[in-house]
Order: structure tokens, then C-alpha cells, then sequence
């Protein structure tokens, strides 16, 4: 290591201990691994062996990670020498160990970037263009909200992976007594029956309106896009929040929150609507398909009287569109990896046909392909529940729709201000247009930093 | 060569010899480890604060501008004025707590030494596994605390980490919970070097058990008190596991403390120029608490 680069990292590391215990969490973080820079356009060279890393969440459906490991330990097995590794983490922490090992220029190889991730650690990441162009002629092509994650200004700095489809879980037999078997299609509905049943059997509808980067996200971002609201135009610079169709998102958001949510969404992570929907606190909820596939048999929260009367719903349209946003993977090869061709025939790897599909049947539909290529997959003709995930992939969006996605967009999302502002609005709707101008303030000072 | 070496010897024993040349000389290895770990990560947080670093971006020299943009940002002052009372009302009750504490384990009684095991107990477990424990406990659906009020009492409890002073106030209760064997620990150990002659003087003169607490007690203790307040006050007013663990600053940003709200955007935010600058707002103000104490201590 040059004194450079050593004093470079200590540097941050030192920072990290300066600034108090908020960034002492990025020395913690820091893995090991060098900064030696490789040169990107190594052709792969599997000779004399190596080692990858691959950072990721810890999927909520545990046969998914199971299935990554036994990938990637079949992937080291074709290369003599090579060994890969996946460190798992608490998807909560994901960022932040995504964020050290940017600052400290080292750690894992391979990183498991979640939303736009891609275009805010854009200088951290190798173009990946060679190899998903592979992907999409030889598996299919990606959605363009697969895209919009992961192509940064043109050049491709993640290969989309996996959606985590968002539909509405919820139970037959309560919405079967507000007439509504197979629930609701529209926020009106969503609302009015949603009153009635939370009236009738004292199950609300669950969401969160804390910090989830997940639950809060899919459902307040997808709130505001029905109603026709917004927060930037399509130039993507212009700040378009402060309209009448975001304020009837937020009066709807309002009107919700006082008549059929769950009181104690404020509170909520994402792991909070799973835990009160498994405790049959709730009547439905937004989220991925691991709620129900938990209840079935063989799964941790098995249920079998909980999965009879448990049916999903894709997400809800309101007066201008029906969309929503959807967790997304894909994986980004660092630049500071000492072995970028293995790194990204690792990556080229866990797309190839076959590989996908055994980690499709293994995530039990929890996962699908950010493209159409799988939609005839057997695990969606298997249980026509899990088969309304993969029918909402094709609705997502990404933050900051309709401008392309940004690194503004992405920091708006990571610092929680449009889920805030749903949060401020439900607490004090008298408040609407003082929240909603000071929202939209909030966003001119991110859209008019440099991009 | 004969002839150099037992001149250096001459030498360096005269230097080893010198009272105030050995002193410095032992200062050596405790400087260079408070350089490196206390001094450049000051220095470096300092210069990240007077730019617009971010993480993954080029970081460009602002000046005080990151300074002065923080009064203008609502959540940063509310963060602020948090942080003054969550760190104000917790010191208070745990240094109130912690004096109750010591006084009743400074007395002989049976089990004595298990009683004062387990009342360390809080403060030996990890914050972060005890803190998830009580996440739990306050947890809207399967809350002890909701349902033994709603159990025992018919009352429907409050949504204890979803409504801002609710939430504020599960926090300082954690805090407090956690903090008291600190105090308590460090008053003990104190009392236990109050000379046994002072209390036999006072009992002569006929003063009462708690004039004894109160004029004998509390006066010899009073440096301990002064360094515990000063150590818990720099301690909570830097506390970041127990809000990131419970609320992570929530709900919308109202249980935020200068550490959670560095945190949300230096990392999460990626402005970590900003982040580093939030951070430093705590020190001036430590600062002057510390130079506070240390001067009542002097006066002394």
C-alpha cells in the first residue's frame, strides 16, 4: 500500500472515530481488503486462484440466501483455486457498510446495490456494460426501472439482479365480509372498505410511515404517483411537488391514517408489518410475497390457518395511474477489487439461465428477473398468489420519476422526505399546504446541488 | 567506537537522569497514540466539515458554509435542542437515581454483594442487545407494557415509539435505565472512602443520619460527583445506540440527536461533508461543559 493510499484511508477511518459514534459505525463496518487499483479492462485470468466477496441483505426469505452461498460456492468449484464468499447483513445496515467501504475505497468485491444505489456511488463502481449486454441477449431484457437503477449517465455500473415485487397481502376471509373476497383495485376503495373493516373486525390496514426504507417507500412514493404528484418534472432538475394532485395524495394519506391504518405505523421498519400480519394484527398490507410464503408449511412463521385465508393483490391505480416501486437488486463489481474478470463472471454467472431459475424456485417467487424473460417460470403457475408479485413488477417506477433517475432523486429517497412528508400530513392534516411547501423546499435545496 | 559508546551512554543517562527530559520523554508514546487516534481524526473530521465532501464524490473546500447552512435546517435545530434535553433530564434523574443507588448499596445488609452484581447488569450487557429488548417491550403489538395495561387495566397504551413525545420519552427511559449504574458504581466507590472518624464526629455532635448523608457524605464526594456528572453528560450527550436501535431519529425526525442526525446524512444522505460538520457542532459545546467542571473542581 502507498503512503498515499494509507493515508488516505486512515484518514477516513480517523474521521470516522472524530465525528462521534454516528460515524464510528463506518470504521466498524470497514472490512479488510486493499486499495490497489486494478486496471478495469483485465481480461479474467483465473490462474493461481483468488478470492471474491460479495456483500448482500439477508433476504427475508432465508432458502434465498441459502441458494446464493451454494451459487457461489458452485461458481469457486469450476475455478480451481477461487473461493467466493457472501457476507450477509441486516438489510438496515446495508447501506451504511455500502458507504465505508466506498469511503475507505476497499472491502467487498462485489456489492448488492438496492435502488439507485448505483448513481450515488457512481465513482465507486465499474462499467458493467460488457456483461449485461451478455445477460440481456442470452437471458432477456431488463425492465426500464431495472435500468434506471443501475444505468448511471450511460454507462451501466450494476447488473439489475432481481426484483422484490411489493402486492397486497391480505385476508380473504376479513375483506370477505366488507364484500370485498378479492380485495380492492383503486384508493378509494382501499379506503372506504378498508374503514369498514377495521370498524367491523378491529384489523386496520398496516403500513409504515417511520423509516423503512422498503415498506415506507413502496407505499407513499406509489401514493403520490396515483394521485398525479410528483417531485421533480421530466427534466428531472425542476421541482414539481407543490401540485393539487399531490395534495390529494396527501388528504388521502390523511383520511387513511385516521380511518383504517394501523396507528402505530409511525414506528414501523420494514420487519413490522411481517410481524403484525403473523400476529393477525392486521388485514392487509403492502409488501413482498415473504409474509405469505412464511405461513406456509416448512417456513418459519408456518401457519396454516393464516396461509387458507391469505391472498395478494397487485398494488392499487388511483384517479391518474397505477404504479409502484419495487425493492431492486443488482450488482455492482467496486473498482477497488483486485480481481475485476472474476468479479464480473461471478455476476455473469448468478444470471446465467439455469442459475437463475434454481435461486427463483429456492426465493419460492419471493425474487423475480427484472425483465419478462421469467414470467413463465413454474413457481408463478405453481400458486397463483405469489403469481400477482411477478404480474406488479412490470408497474414499478423509481425515485424521481419522471425525470431519469439521479443522485438527487436518490438522496431525496435515502433521506426519507417524501415518506416524511406523508408522516408530517397524517399527524397534522390542518397542516397540508405548510407541509407540503416546506417538503417541497426541502427537495429545491437537494435539486439545486450539483448532480 | 570504544571511545563514542560510553559517551552516549554518558549522554543518554544524563538525559534519563533529568527529571524533566525523562518526562517528556515517557509523554512520547502516549502523545503519538493520542495523535493518531485523537488529534488527525479531529483534524481530518474538521477539514471534511469545511467541504462538500460526499461519499463516492470529489470534495471541494467550502469554508464555514456547512456551518452556517445548518441553523437554516429545521431538523437540525430541532436536532439540537433534542439533544440538550434528552442529555439535561436524563443527567439529572440518572445522577438523582445513581446517589439513591450508592447510598442504599453503601449499606451492609444481607446479599449485599448479589444486589450490587445485578444492579450493574444494565450496564454490563451490550446497549445494542438490551436496547433491542426493549424495543420489544415497546413494541405496539406484542408490548408488555400495552399489554399489561390493557390486561390489567383496560387502558389501550400509547404507540410508545411512534408519537414524538412518547417516543422521546421511551428513549430517555431506556437512557436512564442504562446509565444509573454509572453513577451509582462511581458514588459508591466514593463513599466508600469517606473517613469512618467524620461520621463518628458528626454522630457526636448529634447530627441526624441523612446531616450526616448531607454534610458529611456529599461534601468529601463532591470531585467524584463532578467528574461522574461531567463523564455522563459527554457520554449521553454523544449517545447514538440506543436512538438508532429505537427510533432511528423517528418518527418524521423528532427524536433526533446530533450523532443520529450525522449519521442520516453523512451515510445514509452520502453528504458526509455535512454529516462530519453536524458532528462537530457537539464539540465547542462539550467544550465549555468540560473547561465548566474542571474549573469548579480547581476552585476547589
Amino acid at each position: 500500500m502507498k503512503r498515499r493510499q494509507f493515508l488516505k484511508q486512515f484518514g477516513v477511518a480517523s474521521a470516522a472515530l472524530a465525528g462521534g459514534p454516528s460515524l464510528m459505525a463506518i470504521l466498524e463496518a470497514c472490512g479488510g481488503g486493499t486499495a490497489n487499483a486494478p486496471n478495469p479492462s483485465a481480461t479474467v485470468n483465473f490462474a493461481g486462484g483468488g478470492e471474491l466477496h460479495l456483500l448482500q441483505w439477508t433476504s427475508f426469505v432465508p432458502e434465498a440466501d441459502r441458494k446464493m452461498k451454494e451459487l457461489l460456492s458452485r461458481w469457486a468449484g469450476k475455478h480451481s483455486g477461487w473461493t467466493a464468499t457472501v457476507d450477509i447483513i441486516a438489510s438496515n445496515d446495508l447501506q451504511t457498510k455500502t458507504s465505508a467501504a466506498v469511503l475507505s475505497q476497499a472491502g467487498p468485491d462485489i456489492i448488492q446495490m438496492e435502488y439507485n444505489w448505483p448513481w450515488l456511488y457512481a465513482q465507486a463502481c465499474l462499467d458493467v456494460g460488457d456483461v449485461v449486454d451478455r445477460v440481456q441477449k442470452k437471458v432477456g431484457p431488463f425492465y426500464d426501472s431495472a435500468k434506471s437503477q443501475a444505468l448511471v449517465k450511460g454507462r451501466w455500473l450494476a447488473v439489475p439482479f432481481a426484483f422484490v415485487p411489493n402486492g397486497w397481502v391480505y385476508r380473504k376471509d376479513l375483506w370477505g365480509q366488507a364484500g370485498k373476497p378479492n380485495f380492492v383495485d383503486n384508493h378509494d376503495d382501499l379506503l372506504r372498505v378498508g374503514t369498514q373493516v377495521r370498524a367491523a373486525t378491529g384489523k386496520p390496514v398496516g403500513e409504515a410511515l417511520g423509516h423503512a426504507y422498503g415498506d415506507a417507500t413502496t407505499m407513499w412514493y406509489s401514493t403520490m404517483w396515483n394521485y398525479g404528484g410528483q417531485e421533480v418534472q421530466k427534466d428531472g432538475k425542476t421541482v414539481a411537488l407543490n401540485s393539487k394532485e399531490t395534495k390529494a395524495a396527501m388528504q388521502w394519506a390523511a383520511d387513511m391514517w385516521s380511518k383504517a391504518l394501523d396507528q402505530s405505523g409511525l414506528s414501523w421498519d420494514d420487519s413490522s408489518n411481517n410481524k403484525a400480519y403473523a400476529a393477525k394484527a392486521i388485514s392487509a398490507t403492502l409488501n413482498g410475497a415473504s409474509i405469505y410464503i412464511n405461513t406456509l408449511p416448512g417456513h418459519s412463521l408456518a401457519d396454516p390457518d393464516l396461509s387458507k385465508v391469505t391472498s395478494a393483490a397487485v398494488p392499487i391505480k388511483g384517479p391518474k395511474a397505477q404504479s409502484t416501486i419495487h425493492l431492486n437488486f443488482a450488482h455492482a463489481v467496486m473498482k477497488w477489487t483486485k480481481n475485476p474478470g472474476a468479479a464480473k463472471d461471478l455476476v455473469e454467472f448468478l444470471m446465467q439461465k439455469e442459475n437463475f431459475s434454481e435461486f427463483l424456485d429456492a426465493a419460492n417467487g419471493y425474487d423475480s428477473y427484472p425483465g419478462a424473460a421469467f414470467d413463465s417460470h413454474p413457481i408463478w403457475a405453481k400458486d397463483p398468489v405469489l403469481k400477482q408479485f411477478n404480474d406488479a413488477v412490470k408497474l414499478a417506477r423509481w425515485p424521481g420519476w419522471p425525470g431519469p433517475p439521479s443522485k438527487q432523486s436518490s438522496k431525496v429517497q435515502t433521506s426519507f422526505i417524501v415518506v416524511d412528508m406523508f408522516a408530517k400530513v397524517v399527524q397534522n392534516p390542518g397542516q397540508l399546504d405548510k407541509i407540503l411547501s416546506d417538503t417541497e423546499g426541502q427537495l429545491n435545496t437537494i435539486y439545486n446541488q450539483p448532480a | 567506537m570504544a571511545a563514542t559508546t560510553p559517551a552516549l551512554t554518558r549522554m543518554t543517562s544524563g538525559v534519563l537522569d533529568r527529571e524533566r527530559s525523562l518526562g517528556y520523554i515517557l509523554l512520547v508514546p502516549a502523545l503519538v497514540i493520542l495523535g493518531i487516534f485523537l488529534a488527525y481524526p479531529f483534524a481530518f473530521g474538521l477539514w471534511l466539515s469545511l467541504t462538500d465532501a460526499t461519499i463516492g464524490g470529489d470534495a471541494h473546500f467550502v469554508g464555514l458554509a456547512q456551518f452556517r447552512f445548518l441553523p437554516k435546517d429545521p431538523i437540525f435545530v430541532r436536532t439540537l435542542a433534542n439533544t440538550f434535553v434528552y442529555t439535561f433530564v436524563t443527567v439529572i434523574i440518572k445522577f438523582g437515581l445513581g446517589l439513591v443507588m450508592a447510598a442504599v448499596l453503601n449499606v451492609n445488609y444481607r446479599f449485599n454483594q448479589f444486589v450490587r452484581s445485578a444492579m450493574l447488569l444494565p450496564y454490563i450487557v451490550p446497549t445494542v442487545l438490551s436496547t433491542l429488548a426493549w424495543l420489544w417491550m415497546f413494541d405496539p403489538t406484542y408490548s408488555v407494557f400495552n399489554w399489561s395495561l390493557l390486561h390489567w387495566f383496560g387502558v389501550r397504551g400509547p404507540y410508545w415509539l411512534g408519537q414524538g413525545n412518547w417516543a422521546m420519552v421511551s428513549l430517555m427511559l431506556v437512557n436512564i435505565w442504562r446509565g444509573t449504574p454509572f453513577f451509582g458504581v462511581l458514588l459508591l466507590a466514593a463513599m466508600q472512602t469517606v473517613p469512618q472518624d467524620l461520621y463518628e464526629a458528626a454522630a457526636v455532635d448529634g447530627a441526624t443520619a441523612f446531616r450526616r448523608w448531607l454534610y458529611v457524605t456529599i461534601p468529601t464526594i463532591r470531585p467524584v460527583i463532578m467528574i461522574t456528572t461531567l463523564l455522563s453528560i459527554i457520554l449521553t450527550f454523544a449517545d447514538f445506540q440506543i436512538i438508532y436501535v429505537l427510533t432511528r431519529g423517528g418518527p418524521v425526525n423528532s427524536t433526533h440527536v446530533l450523532s443520529t442526525y450525522a449519521f442520516q446524512v453523512g451515510i445514509q444522505g452520502t453528504e458526509i461533508g455535512t454529516g462530519a460538520a453536524i458532528s462537530l457542532v457537539m464539540f465547542p459545546i462539550l467544550c465549555v461543559t468540560v473547561a465548566v467542571v474542571l474549573w469548579l473542581l480547581r476552585r476547589d
